[in-house]
């Protein structure tokens, strides 16, 4: 039987929309199914430069720059304790304590030819590139959701079942691509989907307008970054991620049992964990609520198997660690790089077995482990991370990782170095660093896939 | 005695000690049960003995014995100073 289609792309964020652009530029027929309508709200609105080879690649720069998204420089860490550092007089620092800040140009990325990347309000950027997809030759099938995939009634072919108004039907392909993001529609299906061990993190999150992003910020001039403020709660912190001129992306991140062991509502447990902080909370205040609170739960999960026989999981269908250090719209876009060039040479071998993928396989869990290990050191001792960023042999290593390039074969030298001195606290009770490791534990087992 | 101490001791007068809790501070005066240092002040002095001092303290020094007082602080320092020129 002849398919519908060579791929069917479950999913029109940014990983589908990615997908479907390399795959329907290389000349497959390709179709997209998106369960939504767009514009629809998402979380996940600060990019890193690692996006943007993948946005040039796929020829959907332009359109993004046209969209006057505010521009991202760079990113800052406050400190919970960083209240307590007197905040002039210093003499002999290169760096100001009171944040620790990166700019992404103080490092050359490959293929990176500006110093910026992006915040986004991801109602309008998936759908300028669920749009520039379509542009590119995809069939795009808006508020047609995938409720589930066959891939045994044909050896040759993948069958989806899709909701379509009042009816279901089917659309075959020869292969699939799962870009359902955290909904993880194959995960589920195929019973590979694993809770994290360690990380059970919550998010509560909402939009706010008018925020004086000024009052935050240690350097006025670098108030349009992203904004991560460590709560003097451990593992818990703020994101604060301009999306307009005035409007502000404020979200609560913590462990989940935080929540259900205090027993309040979403909007008060995040106003209770804002004021551990005051000068955040009075700038809060004086600001606009402009969007009811929304809650991510279930948060962090792998999986055992991303590839198979006609199929290929990409972006947070594959994996979601924790949005620390905004990876999660750069992985969406690289593994869907990845996957591509795999899925392309597929198509021309005419062959879609698991072994065609394992090129994207190996440097996906390759570069995810590393974020895995990273996320895992600044959570466990957070001012570490501090004294790296302002640590000259290590700065432009720790901002490698920041600015998303994980991609390469290089192991990152400031890990191992990282993970030395985590141990090196965590065995000596008397280092005084000891009573701030947090309480997540970096597993000893290699991440799952 | 090494220049090490009176630096160190006008380092952390000036930048880690807050204005309104003035504390006498001298090479013995112990900076942990003072409160002197918390995680945060102790990566910036690790940082001001790197950029001035010109000597790298791995973070997996920083201990209650190295940190007990700008002493034992300085001790530390110039020994590894001098296993650097050694």
């Amino acid at each position: 039987m002849k398919a519908d289609f060579d791929v069917a792309v479950i999913g029109g964020g940014p990983a589908g929309s990615t997908a479907a652009s390399y795959l329907a530029g290389a000349g497959m027929s390709v179709a997209v199914f998106e369960g939504e309508m767009f514009p629809r709200e998402h979380v996940g609105e600060s990019l890193v430069p690692a996006t943007t080879p993948v946005l040039m690649e796929i020829g959907a720069m332009d359109v993004v720059e046209a969209a006057n998204f505010p521009k991202k420089y760079g990113a800052a860490w406050t400190s919970a304790e960083s209240r307590n550092v007197p905040h002039n007089g210093f003499t002999g620092l290169s760096h100001d304590f009171r944040a620790a800040e990166i700019m992404f140009v103080e490092r050359d990325q490959a293929g990176v030819d500006r110093d910026y990347t992006f915040h986004v309000d991801r109602g309008k950027f998936d759908l300028v590139l669920l749009k520039h997809a379509e542009s590119r030759g995809a069939n795009v099938f808006s508020g047609v959701r995938v409720l589930k995939a066959d891939f045994d009634s044909d050896p040759e072919l993948v069958t989806l079942t899709c909701r379509m108004g009042p009816r279901e039907v089917d659309f075959t392909a020869r292969m699939v691509v799962d870009a359902s993001g955290r909904q993880t529609l194959l995960g589920r299906q195929l019973k590979v989907k694993v809770s994290d061990p360690v990380f059970d993190q919550y998010a509560v999150h909402t939009w706010f307008d008018n925020l004086d992003r000024t009052a935050l910020a240690v350097d006025h001039n670098k108030a349009d970054y992203i904004f991560i403020h460590f709560l003097p709660v451990k593992d818990t912190w703020v994101w604060q991620i301009p999306i307009t001129d005035t409007i502000t992306s404020i979200g609560v991140v913590t462990q989940k049992w935080r929540f259900k062991e205090a027993g309040t509502d979403r909007e008060q447990f995040f106003w209770d964990l804002v004021g551990s902080r005051p000068e955040l909370l009075d700038a809060l205040k004086q600001a606009e609520q402009v969007r009811p609170f929304k809650v991510e739960g279930d948060y962090s999960y792998a999986m055992k198997q991303i590839t198979g026989d006609r199929f290929v999981m990409v972006g947070d269908a594959a994996r979601f660690v924790d949005p620390i250090f905004s990876s999660g719209v750069s992985v969406a876009l690289n593994s869907a790089r990845l996957a591509s060039k795999d899925i392309i040479a597929a198509w021309q071998a005419g062959d879609f077995a698991k072994a065609r993928f394992s090129t994207f396989e190996g440097k996906i869990r390759k570069a995810v482990r590393n974020w895995y290990e990273f996320i895992s050191i600044y959570y466990r001792l957070n001012v570490l991370f501090t004294a790296f960023v302002q640590d000259p042999r290590y700065r432009i290593q720790v901002l490698k990782m920041l600015q998303g390039d994980v991609y390469d074969d290089q192991e990152p030298t400031a890990l191992e170095a990282m993970k030395e001195i985590v141990a090196a606290v965590e065995d000596n009770p008397d280092h005084l660093w000891h009573p701030y490791l947090g309480t997540l534990r970096a597993p000893t087992v290699a991440p799952m896939f | 005695m090494s220049e090490t101490v009176p630096r160190l001791v006008t380092f952390i007068r000036e930048n880690l000690l807050s204005a309104d809790e003035p504390v006498e501070l001298d090479e013995r005066t112990p900076l942990l049960e003072a409160g002197i240092l918390d995680s945060l002040k102790t990566a910036i002095l690790l940082s001001y003995i790197r950029d001035e001092l010109g000597v790298y303290v791995s973070p997996a020094l920083i201990d209650a014995k190295n940190f007990a007082n700008v002493e034992s602080l300085a001790a530390m320092v110039d020994g590894l100073s001098t296993e650097v020129l050694a």
